[in-house]
């Protein structure tokens, strides 16, 4: 019996053109799909696994569609865990499309998302942790980001985890070996429980790690009225690193996400303008409400501000010529307006390029000081301040961006871990040493949910091997 | 019943009073309820098992309390859920008031006889054979043998069979029990000498008194003062004690590879002590008088198997003990047990039924997980005859629930001794309110009378009101402060404080259960969440054969120990040794889609459940 009785096929190259593609099969049916789909010579690749074998697809016509050089990997020393195939083409949509084809109309199904490393998951050819970082491996947009999750894959995370984890056991022993054994003189004399160790490994960790969103990548809203440059900030910054840049089809027609990477980290810059600027423009005179014709658009910009990690705030400078105060004022009723939203919000004033050099300097040194930045959208002056700002930003909203990646879910686990230690220091301090027994079984619970495995301490063995107990 | 030990007497008693036709057979019948070693009730997690013995109606608390010589309440500086009852009892005391209370009993006899052999039809088992020659027809039968199986007494380098010093061993029913296609295996214990008291010099040595207040083990004595005279004295082992058993190693059985069972790691011999902490120069010995008279002490900390002469002059080199002498030498006995994960959570086999197993043959150690054994071996033998279904308490019921599912799903490796860390919902499980959470137990199962059933039902009702009084009350009556139950939770308010200013008038018990029910309350939801979430995966069944081996995913060893084990639900599954939640997961995926996933089919759906 298998645990998945169907088999699944996926590209495992990228879509475009490059010098080889490559085919993935996956599934108890492997075999028999490779077995039906190619003309082979002498050589069969079945009959030699882990072997590159020169054959032909063919269609149900016997025609050849595409020359390969085909794999077959049995179960259970693949990546999945079960038969695998792998057959490399020679590239080409039409040629891929058709091989990719031909096995489906063999009985295999079209892979989803992830599936594969799901599939070594669940047959325990890797644990969570690696799974997530392959995971993030695939939708690594950087350099950094690539490192962070080859470092996790490497085990990193989990030796960091390991560390937490033994500090906890200890400390947890030692607690519990005094509720245990209250009369064991070894115990009474010997027993002091510390939860510096503990803190000192969380705190390593939530340093090393790098929180993804769901989506994988983080989202940073351009918000801001009509005209004071948000559509020119992302094609500036988009053109920084063009190359990396791979446009995206938005779902609205109006909020276009752009893939950009900016410090190390691959991010998607979202438009939020409710419609293209117009000759002749009215600016509103407030964010909300302003009239009916902005109504949708405000809704729309709020909904995309909600589901960013950071939303840029971007304000025109040129009112600065009269009063620099205005610009300020601008920039903080929108700061304002995201803070409610419950998101971090960043303030740029745009255009400086409209100021006199003087008032520029003295508006860029009034904005620094409350974390915002004054920039040019047209020259590109103040595009490094901005840069480095949004990499603080996501920074300390998610770590560093080499940083070892966890998702939703283990970022929500490590919380859970600080929210025991904390109540653990203070049971700790009432004396409630019962407690704090609960607190560390929680804080362990929690580093379980960051690996995706279940952890039992045995507090008793620890004891034993620590302490000269019993009578 | 086979064995009036610990295990024994309270099946018989419970078997009988549920109006079963009992008998009790044993060895020797001026040897009922034994202590084989320190005559010490209770302790952290043990003391728990005694007061939910006595909250289903079991007889350990009473003789307890009855025969109680000295008193302390441990962890009594620390939280409530952690606190423990410890006493020492006489140890004849105790074993004449559980022999007076099996012989008193209608309906229960106590046979005298070396059963040998079981009797076994086509529907279970029918009897037992006694060497004699007799046979006892039964429709259950209950083996609580305790260490005299295969019964093999270490004293230095010479073994002798026996169940303990001075008796024999018991033979046959372990190979009747192979036979039948139970596996079995050996553990050991041991105990250290026992010292004449008047050749020993208690002065400069520090006494441990008495606590001045006993708390009572059973739900239906009050606390009482304790009346003075009887106090342990704390002594320690020197550097030349060290070295003489060192020099004995030589002729120890442990160290010579004699004893092959595996020994308790939270009972180790003296040698074992300095041997593997190696690097303390002293260990405390704990003189505790075994009786009233307090004629004979049992010198706690020094357990061991070394030859008698090398045992009396380390003895000798305690201070206090320079002149001691040795009424008994201290021995190591190694025994027959079969492995608990054979049996079903009832406690009765999975392959015999109407064969039932309780105590230290399950390869359990101490009085108080022997006692707690037999009552539900006991009762759930009268339920069987009776056609009622099983009383198996939860985990998050009882630490009787813990011990038996931990026997029955894990098996023990070594002898099992309760520990309050093994269960997972300590704060809950506490010794004050182990009558509440089995009430509903104790009323299904009906050992108790009418009349003590009444005056618990009382007690608990009283605790309830007081909580919701402590709800609604705020101090000096001001009705914008918070209520009573709030300021309560602040760790360093006590409602004994509270209560006379309030003019409350409940007795100390319903108090302390009041006040730590609230103080817990916090926690003890958030646990109780957790419970639920067991409970609820629990009730998810397991099918009877599976092969584990064919679910891909599980690891083989976890496979093979499911295999073996085969449990009945999910949360037995889940306390597997080894088991993970990913192969859980899996295991739910499969039962979910074997054989039923059409092909090509998305199977995601379930990945998610
Ligand atoms: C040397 C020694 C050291 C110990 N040390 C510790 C310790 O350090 N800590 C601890 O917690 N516990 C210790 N114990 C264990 C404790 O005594 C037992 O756990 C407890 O008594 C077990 O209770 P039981 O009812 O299972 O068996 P037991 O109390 O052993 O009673 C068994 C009874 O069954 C009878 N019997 C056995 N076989 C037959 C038969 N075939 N036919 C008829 N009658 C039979 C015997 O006569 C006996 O009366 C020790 C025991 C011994 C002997
Ligand atoms: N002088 C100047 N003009 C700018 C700058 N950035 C944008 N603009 C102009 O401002 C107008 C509105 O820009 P756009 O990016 O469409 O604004 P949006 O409505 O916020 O997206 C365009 O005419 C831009 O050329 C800038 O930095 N300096
Ligand atoms: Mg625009």
């Amino acid at each position: 019996m298998i645990l998945f009785e169907d088999t699944i096929a996926a590209r495992a190259t990228p879509a475009g053109v490059g010098a080889v593609a490559v085919v993935r099969l996956s599934g108890p049916g492997a075999r028999a799909i490779l077995e039906a789909a190619v003309r082979v010579g002498p050589k069969k690749p079945w009959e030699h696994p882990r072997r590159l074998v020169l054959s032909q697809v063919l269609d149900a016509q016997g025609r050849c569609l595409d020359q390969v050089l085909a794999c077959f990997l049995p179960a259970p020393r693949t990546y999945t865990g079960e038969d695998m195939v792998e057959l490399q083409g020679h590239g080409g949509e039409a040629a891929v499309g058709a091989v990719l084809g031909r096995l489906l109309e063999l009985g295999a199904r079209p892979a989803l998302p992830g599936e594969f490393t799901r599939r070594a998951f669940e047959n325990g050819r890797m644990s969570l942790d690696q799974a997530e970082a392959v995971a993030r491996m695939v939708e690594a947009g950087s350099r950094a980001e690539l490192l962070g999750a080859g470092r996790a894959l490497g085990g990193e995370l989990g030796k960091r985890l390991g560390e937490l984890q033994e500090a906890l056991e200890v400390a947890l022993s030692e607690a519990e070996a005094s509720l245990e054994f209250p009369d064991e003189e070894d115990v009474t004399r010997r027993v002091t429980v510390r939860l510096a160790p503990c803190l000192e490994a969380l705190l390593t960790l939530d340093r090393a790690v790098r929180r993804v969103g769901d989506g994988g990548r983080p989202r940073v809203a351009v918000a801001g009225r009509p005209n004071v440059g948000k559509s020119s900030i992302i094609n500036m910054l988009s053109g920084t690193e063009a190359a990396l840049v791979t446009p995206q089809p938005g779902t609205t027609r109006d909020a276009v996400p752009t893939e950009v990477v900016m410090a190390g980290r691959a991010l998607v810059l979202v438009d939020t303008a409710g419609r293209e600027p117009e000759a002749g423009d009215h600016v509103p005179a407030g964010i909300e409400g302003s009239g009916p014709a902005d109504e949708a658009a405000v809704r729309r910009a709020r909904e995309q501000a909600e589901r960013a990690e950071l939303v840029l705030w971007v304000a025109s400078a040129e009112p600065a010529s009269g009063d620099t105060a205005a610009v300020r004022r601008e920039l903080s009723a929108g700061l304002a307006w995201i803070a409610g939203l419950g998101r971090a919000g960043l303030g740029v004033a745009n255009k400086a390029d409209l100021l006199p050099a003087g008032i520029a300097r003295a508006l860029e040194e009034e904005l620094r000081e409350a974390g915002s930045v004054l920039l040019s959208a047209r020259t590109g002056q103040g595009a490094e301040g901005l840069v480095a700002r949004v990499a603080e930003e996501l920074d300390r909203r998610q770590g560093p961006a080499d940083g070892l990646p966890v998702s939703v879910r283990q970022a929500e686990a490590l919380r859970r871990i600080r929210g025991a230690l904390e109540r653990g220091l203070e049971n700790l301090e009432r004396g409630a040493v019962e407690l704090l027994a609960e607190d560390l079984r929680e804080a362990l619970a929690g580093v379980g949910l960051v690996r995706g495995e279940g952890i039992e301490p045995d507090s008793l063995d620890r004891i034993f091997a620590t302490f000269c107990v019993g009578k | 019943m086979v064995g009036a030990g610990h295990a024994g007497c309270e099946a018989a008693l419970a078997g009988a009073r549920l109006g079963l036709a009992t008998a009790l057979v044993t060895l020797d019948r001026t040897r009922v309820a034994e202590m084989s070693c320190n005559p010490a009730i209770g302790g952290l997690g043990k003391s728990q098992i005694v007061r939910e013995l006595d909250a289903l109606g079991g007889e350990m608390g009473r003789a307890a309390d009855a025969t109680a010589i000295q008193f302390r309440r441990l962890n009594a500086s620390k939280g409530p859920a952690i606190r423990a009852r410890r006493v020492q009892c006489d140890q004849a005391d105790y074993a004449a008031w559980m022999r007076a209370a099996v012989e008193g009993c209608p309906g229960l006899e106590l046979v005298e006889g070396h059963a040998v052999d079981l009797r076994v039809g086509p529907g279970g088992v029918e009897g037992v054979r006694l060497e004699d020659g007799r046979e006892l027809l039964a429709r259950c039968v209950v083996l609580t043998t305790g260490t005299f199986l295969g019964g093999c007494l270490h004293l230095g380098l010479e073994c002798t069979p026996g169940g303990r010093y001075g008796e024999p061993a018991a033979s046959g029913l372990t190979s009747a029990l192979e036979r039948l296609g139970f596996a079995t295996g050996r553990l050991k214990t041991g105990t250290p000498a026992r010292l004449r008291a008047s050749s020993v010099r208690l002065e400069g040595l520090t006494p441990q008194p008495s606590d001045r207040v006993v708390l009572a083990f059973s739900h239906d004595h009050p606390p009482r003062p304790m009346p003075p005279g009887v106090a342990c004295h704390l002594t320690r082992t020197t550097p030349e004690t060290h070295a003489i058993i060192r020099e004995g190693l030589s002729r120890s059985p442990l160290y010579t590879g004699r004893i092959r069972g595996r020994g308790p790691r939270y009972c180790p011999s003296i040698e074992d002590k300095v041997v593997r902490f190696a690097d303390r120069d002293s260990h405390q010995v704990i003189l505790e008088p075994t009786g009233r008279s307090q004629a004979v002490l049992y010198p706690n900390g020094i357990s061991t198997s070394l030859p008698p002469d090398v045992q009396k002059r380390f003895v000798r080199s305690i201070p206090g003990l320079e002149r001691a002498e040795l009424i008994r030498p201290g021995y190591a006995v190694e025994y027959d047990f079969v492995p608990p994960t054979q049996l079903l959570p009832s406690l009765e086999a999975r392959r015999l039924p109407g064969l039932f197993l309780a105590g230290q043959i399950n390869g359990t150690s101490g009085y108080e997980e022997a006692a707690g054994q037999g009552l539900l071996a006991g009762v759930n033998a009268a339920r069987k005859v009776r056609g009622q279904a099983p009383v198996v308490l939860g985990r998050h019921e009882a630490y009787l629930g813990v011990m038996v599912d931990d026997l029955v799903t894990r098996g023990t490796e070594e002898p099992y001794r309760m520990f309050s860390s093994r269960a997972e919902l300590r704060l809950l499980l506490r010794e004050d309110n182990a009558a509440a959470r089995l009430q509903a137990w104790a009323e299904r199962i009906g050992l108790l009378g009418e009349a003590v059933r009444a005056a618990r039902r009382e007690r608990l009702a009283q605790v309830e009101a007081l909580v919701a009084q402590l709800g609604e009350l705020r101090e000096e009556g001001a009705p914008g402060r918070p209520s009573l139950a709030r300021v309560l939770r602040r760790p360093e308010v006590r409602l004994a404080e509270l209560a006379p200013r309030l003019g409350l008038e409940v007795s100390q018990d319903v108090l302390e259960q009041a006040e730590v029910r609230i103080k817990y309350e916090g926690y003890v939801a958030r646990q109780l969440r957790e419970a639920e979430k067991l409970s609820r995966l629990a009730g998810r069944p397991l099918p009877e054969g599976l092969d584990y081996h064919a679910i891909p995913g599980i690891s083989n060893e976890i496979a093979s120990k499911l295999t073996t084990l085969q449990p009945t639900s999910f949360a037995q599954a889940a306390r597997v040794d080894g088991m993970t939640p990913a192969a859980l997961m899996v295991l739910s995926f499969w039962l979910d889609h074997r054989g039923c996933v059409p092909r090509g089919t998305s199977v995601d759906g379930g990945e998610d459940a």
